[in-house]
């Protein structure tokens, strides 16, 4: 299998607070992966480990082969729960920001989605509302040809006429070589796009596979799946 | 890459610093004809029955000085304020996953605000000269008096160095002038760094004790070495006294540099380690 993302060992500490317990994990490419978990088991920390924010305490990630770093940093494409643009910019100047920091960003597909979503690239980014911010993220996010795209909450904030988009932007911009991690708690929207889950639970693995298989094995739904595990843990 | 974040952090700070410091060329216009008004009619127009003029026209003159100093002092507050924001809130999201290193992030951040301490201390230098040089003046463009008051005052701040540290002026000074610029910089941009890594609330808070005790500690060393060279001194004679100086003055320069290389590699370690956004 050739693994995108590997994490061997993996732990994060927060003063004492353990956020992940020497996690394993291997993700292969082409592959889009629903990280699940209740809150606080750990999901942002490991995107954010994964996208080089955080060290880790011990244990090793790599993606393609290679520590994180500037050199995954150009590799990985990652979408935080929160809005990280700057506000007093315009579209077109964050457009001219991935540009020159990526090569793999395609500007013409930003500005084509932009065009479809009929987001003016001349308004100050500040002046946009909730749910158009993150489409405007969502998108610069999508247009690179990353390898990983890490994706926090990508559909958190927005109407469920802004998910359908969102999800479908990313069914529909991904390269088929590369892998997507969506990390959320809306199981049942995301459910359609996933092929693979990883269900966390304070730090550690509690479930792992494939997606169509997990529903033939057990009869039922991600949703459901998801329900039943984290109500048969303690402490849930 | 390097280039790359310096020209965007030089793009997203040119538009209001240019503003400002145009801004702050136009008070040099408007306070030569206010200072040229008081200077040649001040006394005129009190004697006519309009005494609250001139009293007008030097609070004005008081309120654009004060508008200079607010100029100077802003700029590098919104220098600061830029980093800040682009590395330890929500921004940093997007600085810390560009595929660039720490050194380069703090290395660009670093010497735009160099750029512009340079840019703000000329145009203040500026807007002080024009306003002396034109402003004062009773009869003709330029007074004369000050003109030469300012060449004299050039050619004696440089002999006074020269006469403390004989051949080696030039360059000390040079040093001593590059080190105060960096350090001081560095030292903002360490402290804004310590205080929103390790203080999990209130980081601007922490930023500014961490600021306050860094300069208590540096003023203590400075003062005593200063004091240390002062003592080393009495009672020599005039040459034993102009090297205990120069030793005194070169240990200042290393504290500072070493302070600043201390600082830029504690800023990037943490950085690099200890970043906590959330």
């Amino acid at each position: 299998m050739d693994a995108i993302l590997e994490t061997v060992g993996l732990t994060k500490r927060y003063g004492g607070t353990p956020a992940l317990n020497g996690l394993c994990l291997e993700l292969p490419k082409g592959r889009i992966v629903g990280l699940l978990g209740p809150n606080g088991s750990g999901k942002t920390t490991l995107l954010k480990l994964c996208a080089g924010l955080l060290t880790p305490t011990s244990g090793t990630i790599r993606i393609c082969g290679q520590e994180v770093g500037e050199a995954t940093k150009a590799l990985v494409s990652y979408l935080p729960d929160r809005t990280y643009l700057n506000n007093r910019q315009k579209v077109r100047d964050q457009l001219d920001y991935f540009q020159d920091f990526y090569a793999d960003f395609d500007r013409s597909r930003a500005e084509g989605m932009l065009r479809v979503l009929g987001i003016d690239p001349d308004v100050r980014f500040g002046t946009l509302s909730k749910g158009t911010r993150e489409k405007v993220q969502l998108v610069l996010v999508m247009s690179r040809r990353a390898k990983l795209y890490l994706l926090d909450e990508p559909i958190g904030g927005v109407d469920p006429a802004a998910r359908d988009y969102i999800l479908h932007t990313i069914l529909t911009n991904y390269d088929p070589e590369a892998t997507v991690v969506i990390s959320t708690h809306l199981i049942a929207d995301v459910e359609p796009v996933l092929d693979a889950f990883v269900f966390l639970q304070q730090g550690f693995v509690v479930r792992s596979g494939d997606v169509a298989q997990a529903r033939e094995e057990s009869g039922k739904s991600l949703d459901e799946l998801f329900r039943e595990v984290f109500r048969c843990l303690p402490n849930c | 890459m390097f280039a790359k974040l310096l020209k965007h952090e030089w793009k997203s700070t040119a538009g209001l610093l240019g503003i400002l410091s145009l801004a702050a060329l136009g008070l040099s216009v408007l306070g030569t004809v206010i200072l040229r008004i008081l200077n040649n009619y001040g006394d005129q127009m009190s004697g006519n029955g309009y005494p609250l003029v001139p009293v007008a026209l030097g609070t004005m003159l008081f309120f654009l000085a004060v508008a200079l100093i607010a100029y100077a002092v802003g700029s590098r507050i919104l220098l600061l304020a830029r980093f800040y924001r682009n590395k330890f809130t929500d921004e940093g999201y997007l600085t810390f996953t560009l595929p660039v290193n720490c050194h380069q992030i703090f290395l660009s951040a670093l010497l735009n605000m160099v750029a512009w301490s340079l840019i703000t201390g000329a145009v203040t230098a500026a807007v002080v000269g024009i306003v002396a040089l034109f402003g004062t003046a009773t009869e003709g463009l330029v007074n004369t008096e000050v003109w030469s008051g300012l060449q004299e005052m050039l050619r004696w701040f440089f002999r006074l160095d020269q006469d403390l540290l004989k051949e080696a002026c030039w360059p000390i000074t040079l040093i001593r002038a590059i080190a105060n610029l960096f350090s001081g910089h560095i030292i903002a941009m360490t402290c804004l760094t310590v205080g929103s890594v390790l203080a999990k609330k209130h980081k601007i808070l922490a930023s500014f004790g961490v600021y306050y005790g860094f300069t208590m500690v540096s003023g203590i060393f400075t003062t005593v070495l200063t004091f240390l060279g002062a003592i080393s001194g009495i009672g020599a004679g005039s040459d034993a006294m102009v090297q205990s100086a120069q030793i005194s003055y070169g240990i200042q320069i290393l504290l500072q540099l070493a302070l600043a290389l201390g600082g830029y590699i504690l800023s990037v370690w943490l950085m690099r380690k200890k970043l906590n956004l959330s």
